[in-house]
């Protein structure tokens, strides 16, 4: 029996989901479309395995530039969480700038 | 308001704070405090969204070239050594330019993935001819990665939504 995409997606998704706790939410926007087209991606290179497409040396390769471009979905999902992060924390900083600009009643910052 | 009374007692003993002027200065240092904004990645940098595009591209057209020239002299690997070489020494001057930034090792770590990628590329390549099919899967996981790299890039411009 073949790998499918709906249960390597699948796999994926409960893994992120533990990893990222409640990061997960606002991750998943981005993280979702790319762990299908991964899945997609795997699914693939199986196919081209058990249809000796490739040689071993070809499909150890492929198989690593897969597990690759997975490391660099997930650094990019880091990279948008500390975006998040970092937008959260200026905008609350901006607040209490105002709340202390009306409270002087003129614009100090 | 209380603990503005706490502090206030406590630093009394500065001569500037003794002053009627005590209490602005200190609302002074803390707004200077409070006026410092966060960072915790790197400002975009439109020269590496240009470059990781162009590089993107490249890679797309030699791998799409290599599906054309399926079977061919042109798709194997001794006629196309050069490209792994100039590819590579543009990837390592990419990301000497992502290393260059401040709190940028995201990006820097992403480009180092890529470099390997490539090396992989080529071992299966020398490995003998990369048939269609293989090709195809290959660039698809190219484009999937570059297209990580570029949209981190793209959300570092600060005020836009993330991809």
């Amino acid at each position: 029996m073949g790998l499918k995409v709906s249960d390597l997606f699948k796999s994926m998704v409960e893994a992120a989901k533990d990893s990222f706790a409640e990061d997960w939410p606002k991750a998943q926007e981005y993280a979702k479309p790319e762990f299908k087209r991964l899945a997609q991606s795997l699914v693939d290179i199986s196919k081209l395995v058990m249809n000796d497409t490739i040689n071993q040396q070809q499909a150890k390769a492929l198989l690593q530039i897969h597990k690759n471009t997975t490391l660099m979905v997930l650094l990019t999902i880091e990279g948008l969480g500390l975006i998040a992060v970092e937008n959260a924390m200026n905008a609350a900083i901006k607040t209490v700038q105002e709340t202390i600009n009306r409270a002087a009643g003129i614009t100090l910052l | 308001m209380k603990n503005i009374s706490i502090v206030l007692e406590r630093i009394s003993f500065l001569p500037v704070f003794r002053s009627r002027w005590g209490p602005w200065v200190l609302v002074c240092l803390l707004l200077g405090l409070f006026g410092c904004q966060v960072t915790l990645i790197s400002s975009y940098d439109p020269e590496i969204d240009r470059a990781a595009t162009a590089l993107q591209k490249k890679m797309d057209a030699f791998l799409t070239g290599l599906e054309n020239h399926a079977g061919q002299p042109q798709a194997a690997y001794a006629w196309n050594a050069a490209f792994y070489d100039d590819y590579l020494v543009e990837l390592r001057s990419l990301r000497i330019r992502a290393q260059s930034h401040e709190k940028n090792e995201i990006t820097a770590k992403q480009l180092t993935l890529m470099m390997d990628n490539l090396q992989q590329l080529r071992l299966a390549h020398e490995a003998g001819p990369l048939a269609p099919p293989t090709v195809q899967a290959t660039r698809d996981l190219f484009n999937q990665g570059w297209q990580a790299i570029i949209a981190l890039e793209i959300a570092k411009r600060r005020g836009e939504h993330s991809p």
